[in-house]
């Protein structure tokens, strides 16, 4: 495979607030044109991790670079950034904003009534944003980030507080800048979110990455087999024993086993029969991605005592 | 100039800016010109009769009274640097692409290009004032004390400059204007008089800045004679300009904003 350009390289990054650390030691790198998802619950450290990436917080320790070069602020022009909470001069109308934020970026000024076009402002673009609702602004943060027709997109909980009807529009938007090509990192917490946009994923929680991948190998587990009979406890013991199983999970008053590749479901109703349990439930299931998501952060759940 | 000419876009179409400027721009002439009669009530109903605007004691006169006045000009770059906090759009330029020197550079530029209209506007009232209820004018005396105008340029910069850092520092508005006030008016006096050994608290910035242009008014009253401004206060200014320049800069350099 061919060596591509790397758009955003993170090594070692860390940061702590007080006694809170809220990101630890994170490594990640964004290739050009590749889709990255950075996953995670309510505080696992994404919005941190952006804003030490786009130069508003200092790391604690570690570096990142952009486009193989030594972060400036030169380089932060090339890139389209969406924050949760728009920030705009209010007093201002939504284009007078675009154009202060195509200042900053110098170029951009021709592409100010297309951007807005694009999100549906053009008849709103003279009113001042204090006179805006949340969806609206999020809109404008939305036809900013495109303004300079960036390389790079950065979005941070790109739909939050929005309505559906925004939701979709944003999305859309969001799927469509995708498609051309462009580089985009967007952190949410909404699975469905990261799904229809990212081809990778970084799943964060409590400030580590449990998993970087590409979406498919980081939230599919593979097959799971649910088994159920007699004492739950008691089965899972013996679960652990059993030759072939990677790993044994309790869901309700079931168990799930995830499986070596090449055991089969009657390989292991017959360990058991020879252990002397008969199983009352066998089925297997494909997980979805949600649930590889989910399945993912509630095993760091129980064993996250270990590493305090 | 491109980072003169963002922050000229950030103010030029905010209705405050056009309310203070007008305020501003306005109120400045016309409380000069009804000073014109200024007249002292002393004791026993007689009342002194006083000229300000003699040349060449104008200079003197005009930008004493115009530092004061110049209080407008602090509280409205206050409002300007703490909006930025206020609608994170501080963070936003940055995120944009401004580094966080550039940010510093712009507010500066910003309030250079402040100090030199209000200093013009103070040099066109002076004039007009002096021309207008001043008597025997002659290019020697309307020149002689002209210096005064730099000083009144210096003053209003340090003083701004001075706002800029604490507003960047505190970040709030109304909590903004509270520490300048309560800085200038009790901690510095606080410090000169109780806490520093004699003297020193002579230093200490407001005071010195504030000094920079002697009170006329002794000498209007024949009691004692004009002063000219000091030298030492000169340096100390400049001196505390590049102070509170880079304590802005360190202050925005390392800090998570």
């Amino acid at each position: 495979m061919p060596d591509m350009a790397t758009v955003l390289e993170i090594s070692n990054l860390s940061k702590r607030y007080g006694k809170v650390q809220a990101l630890q030691s994170l490594n990640l790198k964004v290739e050009a044109g590749s889709t990255w998802g950075i996953l995670g619950p309510n505080g696992s450290g994404k919005t941190t991790t952006l804003g030490i990436v786009l130069g508003v917080l200092k790391a604690t320790t570690g570096d990142y670079s952009w486009f193989d070069a030594a972060p400036t602020a030169q380089a932060r022009r090339r890139v389209g950034t969406l924050l949760e909470t728009p920030n705009f001069y209010t007093y201002l109308s939504a284009q007078r904003n675009l154009e202060i934020v195509a200042a900053i970026k110098g170029r951009g000024q021709e592409r100010i009534k297309e951007v807005l076009d694009l999100v549906l402002l053009s008849q709103r673009s003279k009113d001042a944003i204090s006179t805006y609702s949340l969806g609206m602004r999020q809109r404008l943060a939305l036809a900013s980030a495109l303004l300079s027709d960036p390389e790079v997109l950065v979005l941070d909980e790109p739909t939050n507080g929005l309505d559906p009807q925004g939701i979709a529009d944003v999305r859309a938007v969001i799927q469509r800048t995708a498609q051309t090509g462009k580089t985009i990192i967007m952190a949410s917490h909404i699975l469905d979110e990261v799904e229809k946009v990212c081809t990778h994923v970084a799943v964060l929680k409590q400030g580590k990455r449990l998993a970087a991948g590409s979406l498919s190998e980081v939230l599919t587990s593979g097959p799971l087999l649910q088994i159920s009979g007699g004492e739950l406890s008691t089965l899972k013991q013996m679960a652990e024993q059993c030759p072939g199983v990677k790993q044994v999970r309790e869901n309700g008053d079931k168990l799930e086993l995830n499986l070596e590749n090449e055991k089969t479901p009657s390989e292991i109703n017959r360990w058991f029969m020879e252990q002397g349990v008969a199983l009352s439930h066998l089925a297997i299931y494909k997980p979805n991605l949600e649930s590889g998501f989910l399945a993912l952060i509630r095993e760091e759940k129980q064993d996250a005592p270990a590493d305090h | 100039m491109r980072l003169l000419i963002i922050e000229l876009r950030k103010v030029i179409w905010y209705r405050a800016f056009w309310i203070s400027s007008f305020g501003y721009l306005l109120l400045m002439p016309l409380l000069f010109m009804s000073l014109a009669n200024f007249n002292i009530q002393v004791s026993g109903g007689t009342s002194l009769g006083l000229n300000l605007y003699l040349f060449p004691q104008v200079w003197q006169n005009v930008t004493y009274m115009a530092t004061w006045f110049n209080l407008l000009l602090y509280f409205f770059v206050i409002l300007l640097v703490t909006n930025e906090f206020q609608f994170r759009t501080l963070r936003q330029n940055i995120i944009d692409g401004m580094s966080r020197e550039e940010v510093l550079i712009g507010k500066l530029l910003l309030l250079l290009l402040f100090t030199v209209v209000s200093t013009l506007l103070v040099a066109a009232v002076g004039l007009g004032c002096g021309l207008a209820y001043g008597e025997g004018v002659t290019w020697a005396t309307a020149t002689e004390k002209i210096h005064f105008l730099g000083i009144f340029f210096l003053q209003c910069y340090a003083t701004l400059v001075f706002a800029l850092f604490l507003s960047l520092v505190v970040q709030k508005q109304g909590l903004t204007i509270i520490a300048y006030l309560f800085y200038s008016m009790v901690v510095e006096n606080v410090l000169r008089f109780k806490l520093l050994p004699q003297g020193w608290g002579d230093y200490l910035p407001m005071k010195i800045i504030s000094d920079l242009i002697p009170n006329p008014l002794p000498s209007l009253l024949g009691m004692g004679v004009a002063k000219d401004p000091e030298w030492i206060s000169v340096f100390l200014t400049l001196g505390y300009i590049a102070l509170f320049s880079l304590a802005s800069w360190g202050w925005l350099r390392w800090r998570d904003l």
